[in-house]
């Protein structure tokens, strides 16, 4: 049997070299691959010119990078698998076997690079850190196949999502890349020093360009990393922490472990059966509507979610909130803001937008399917609560943790309450003046199913009346746990930053309220109004 | 929703396979407050779910308690979108247990008639009764015993069928039970039983129709506006669907459909309204309406048809 599937994986790579393409490709590979075997056993009769410590940093940082690249390279180059767990099926082979035969036949292909690759820091070293060096080869190349058959399996997932994996396969290059920057910096001024004379005033600007990247914190980020246990182990013998050699080992195991069970977990789904068996549809109530009480609120609530869930013009809004602070961060520090107080700016933003981007004209988002709830007759409060709920239940999170982590990033915990406080208000009071203008002051929003970013095509307003009026009003609402934030940032007295908790919370507490009794109101009040709206847009 | 497709639920909480004569008996039974409200048909503890059957009813009894045969009464509705009247004085009394036709020639004011005699448009003037109950006045009752399926508006397009029918009985307050039961008579009934896992929006224009309809009746009204409820259905679920509707108006339900397609308004209404110019120009059960021609005739000689196909002489001599 094993015979028999190594020669089926052996036919299966020759096959592959049919074509005269193929044949190039494979061969232009096959170079490439040899000259970077062959540069790093060059590159290792260095080390005698390295210093100790540089020498234990550069065998860690690239025997790092091998051991991702055996993940990232499957994911980069990766379209099909060779051998679909499915197709092992045929054999009566049961889950097991086949995740066996599946490592078992990965040793024939263009993994073995990795065992000449996990061998060069074997020379390196002496004595008992040799002897450890030898046994860590063994460990290297099971994990680098755990990580080749998991990037596979990746890669192979990825043709189907051109978008994601677009982005995929440049973060992958880009890691690589940054990762043969980082070792070359710390090779360089050796390799400079070997070099001739004349050549110092060409290579010195590339020496010192580099010398961020020597920056100690970047070697010793690299260098805890799991990926980087086994080749770490004979450096830690080497000065004899066998401490940390018997922790490098546990936390290298583990790793193969967890790359192991997502491995396997992986193949296990892969081998699922693809269809069930034909059966009478089962009635349970669909989706959201599981989670909610069935009354008004509890359908209107439903509805919500699962449109925030898949209506691209909701989820936008989603997207698009995690680019705030990145941008906001990056013009501030531009602009030379301190970071104590540009740190500050971003959460509210977030949390002002979560609370009024699509709230504050729901309805109109609605279009004519509005009629469903006015021709049920439901109260208008029970609408407003329901089609708040999902912006309560991202919000308050966001409102809480986001707090919390900017607090800290602040490095003063005692502006947590006056952050709470703001945020509070903006987002309660956001629900409530956006309960009121979605129910008064509808304008033309983009139809359902059309782009979310597309203009809807109506004469007539756009909205810029309800968007700024209902802004203001929340910035309103919000003004007294500003002002108190303000005090406190001003005077440092944290009476004032408890104040502004008080304020916001109840400023944005009794606009929550008002708003949602309000805009019931208004609602029950102009239902067929809005209806009458929504068709004319 | 046929009675008998729910034995289950039904059995539990009203009376409802007794023919309408016995009906009278029914409220007996039921508590104090229904007394009130006669059942024309469908017992209207049917329609409440277990949970909220004593607040709704606490609310039921602002109705007047008119035993009125008339399910549906407009008076003196009217309607102009920026001066063109749409709707000018329409009255119209569509009795209790009857299936009604409506129909007219496109741009006579059928849909806006129909909005607003559901509560969905707001006219300028008139009243409309559901019941005995002001559909403008004292909306939250008169909705309960109403179903509506709208011309040309949206559906919430991004919920599965399933979702969809789910989110129309959550609003009336039906239980989880219930919803699931009805769902499923619903879906056979109208052949959605395979679609109920797709999304709305990607339904067919006549499945849309046919689970808006699904909707409309998911709480058992007593009244059922339908506005062209057979546009781009197929006819074998079109005739799914007048059947069942003919078993809800033989039990006492009302339903007043329109259409333009006369043959199947002819075939299957027993009263009918020929509205055209926002103006009622006939109206009453069909044999009187039609004095013996068909409707077709009828319709285009009420609605004055014969002129235009008097004109455009210059149409029967050709150009080239």
């Amino acid at each position: 049997m094993v015979a028999e599937l190594l020669r089926l994986k052996l036919r299966l790579l020759v096959n592959a070299f049919r074509s005269p393409r193929a044949v190039v490709w494979a061969v232009i590979g096959f170079v490439l691959a040899a000259v970077l075997v062959a540069a790093l056993w060059v590159g290792a009769s260095l080390a005698a010119h390295l210093d100790a410590t540089t020498l234990r940093r550069v065998v860690v940082i690239v025997g790092a990078m091998v051991s991702l690249a055996a993940f990232f390279l499957p994911v980069l180059v990766v379209r099909s698998h060779l051998i679909h767990p499915q197709t092992l099926r045929l054999f009566a082979m049961r889950p097991l076997g086949i995740i066996a035969a599946m490592l078992f036949t990965t040793l024939v292909g263009p993994i073995l690079l990795l065992i000449p690759v996990a061998l060069v820091p074997v020379q390196l070293w002496d004595g008992s850190a040799r002897d450890v060096a030898w046994g860590a080869v063994p460990l290297i190349v099971l994990e680098g196949i755990l990580a080749a058959r998991l990037g596979a399996l990746v890669g192979a997932r990825l043709r189907r999502m051109p978008v994601l994996s677009g982005i995929a396969r440049l973060l992958a290059v880009l890691l690589l890349l940054a990762g043969i920057a980082v070792i070359v910096a710390h090779v360089a001024p050796t390799v400079a020093e070997l070099l001739p004379g004349k050549w110092w005033r060409s290579v010195l600007p590339v020496v010192l360009l580099l010398a961020p990247l020597r920056h100690p914190a970047i070697a010793d980020t690299i260098t805890t990393l799991p990926v980087g246990a086994f080749w770490r182990m004979p450096a830690h013998a080497e000065m004899g922490e066998w401490a940390l050699v018997r922790q490098d080992l546990a936390l290298g195991v583990a790793a193969v472990v967890v790359l192991f069970v997502l491995w396997a977990g992986s193949v296990r789904f892969l081998l699922r059966a693809t269809r069930g068996v034909p059966r009478e549809r089962v009635a349970r109530v669909p989706g959201w509507f599981r989670r909610f009480a069935p009354t008004p609120t509890g359908a209107v609530a439903a509805r919500s979610f699962t449109y925030w869930a898949r209506d691209p013009r909701y989820r936008t809004a989603l997207v698009v909130l995690p680019l705030i602070p990145v941008v906001m961060l990056l013009s501030m520090w531009i602009a030379g803001i301190p970071w104590e107080l540009a740190v500050l700016l971003p959460l509210p933003a977030v949390v002002l937008l979560i609370g009024w981007s699509t709230l504050h004209n729901d309805v109109a988002y609605d279009s004519t399917a509005v009629w469903v709830h006015v021709s049920a007759g439901i109260r208008g409060v029970d609408d407003r609560i329901g089609r708040m709920l999902p912006v309560l239940a991202i919000g308050v999170p966001v409102v809480l943790g986001g707090s919390v982590l900017v607090a800290w990033l602040h490095g003063d915990w005692s502006i947590l309450p006056a952050l709470l406080g703001v945020c509070s208000a903006l987002l309660l009071g956001g629900i409530g003046v956006s309960s009121i203008s979605s129910a008064t002051a509808p304008y033309p929003a983009t139809r359902p199913g059309d782009a979310p970013f597309q203009q809807p095509q109506v004469p007539g307003s756009s909205g810029g009346g309800t968007q700024s009026g209902s802004l203001i009003a929340i910035l309103l609402v919000a003004s007294p746990a500003i002002a108190a934030a303000v005090l406190y940032l001003l005077g440092g007295d944290t009476f004032w930053s408890w104040t502004a908790l008080v304020a916001g919370v109840a400023a944005g507490g009794v606009m929550l309220v008002a708003g949602l009794r309000g805009g019931g109101l208004a609602f029950d009040r102009r239902a067929p109004e809005l209806l009458a709206f929504t068709t004319r847009h | 929703m046929t009675p008998e497709a729910e034995p289950e639920v039904e059995a539990v909480e009203a009376p409802v396979e007794v023919p309408a004569e016995e009906v009278v008996e029914a409220p007996a039974e039921a508590p104090a407050e229904e007394s009130e409200q006669p059942a024309t048909g469908l017992a209207r503890t049917g329609v409440l779910p277990r949970g909220k059957a004593k607040r709704q009813s606490k609310r039921a009894t602002v109705q007047p308690g008119v035993a009125s045969d008339s399910a549906l009464t407009v008076r003196g509705l009217r309607k102009s979108f920026g001066g063109v009247v749409a709707v000018d004085d329409i009255d119209l009394d569509v009795p209790a247990g009857t299936f009604y036709g409506f129909v007219g020639p496109n741009g006579a004011g059928k849909t806006t008639t129909l909005a607003m005699m559901t509560g969905l448009l707001r006219p300028d003037a008139g009243t409309v009764m559901v019941h005995g109950v002001d559909v403008w006045r004292n909306a939250g009752v008169a909705k309960r015993a109403l179903g509506v399926l709208p011309d040309n508006l949206r559906l919430f397009d991004r919920l599965t069928g399933a979702e969809f029918l789910h989110h129309a009985g959550a609003l009336r307050g039906l239980d989880h039970d219930t919803i699931r039961l009805r769902v499923e008579d619903l879906a056979d009934a109208f052949g959605l039983k395979h679609s109920l896992d797709r999304l709305v929006s990607d339904y067919s224009a006549g499945m849309v129709k046919k689970v808006g309809l699904a909707a409309a009746l998911i709480h058992s009204p007593r009244v059922l506006v339908l506005d062209e409820p057979f546009e781009s259905v197929d006819p074998v679920s079109a005739n799914a669907v007048i059947g069942t509707l003919k078993k809800y108006a033989a039990a006492g339900g009302t339903v007043l459909l329109s259409s333009h397609s006369m043959g199947l308004i002819e075939r299957t209404c027993d009263s009918v309204a020929i509205i055209a110019e926002g103006r009622i120009l006939a109206a009453g059960p069909m044999a009187d309406v039609l004095q013996g021609d068909s409707l077709e005739n009828r319709f285009v000689e009420l609605a004055g048809g014969a002129t235009a196909v008097a004109g455009m002489e210059w149409l029967q001599s050709y150009s080239d």
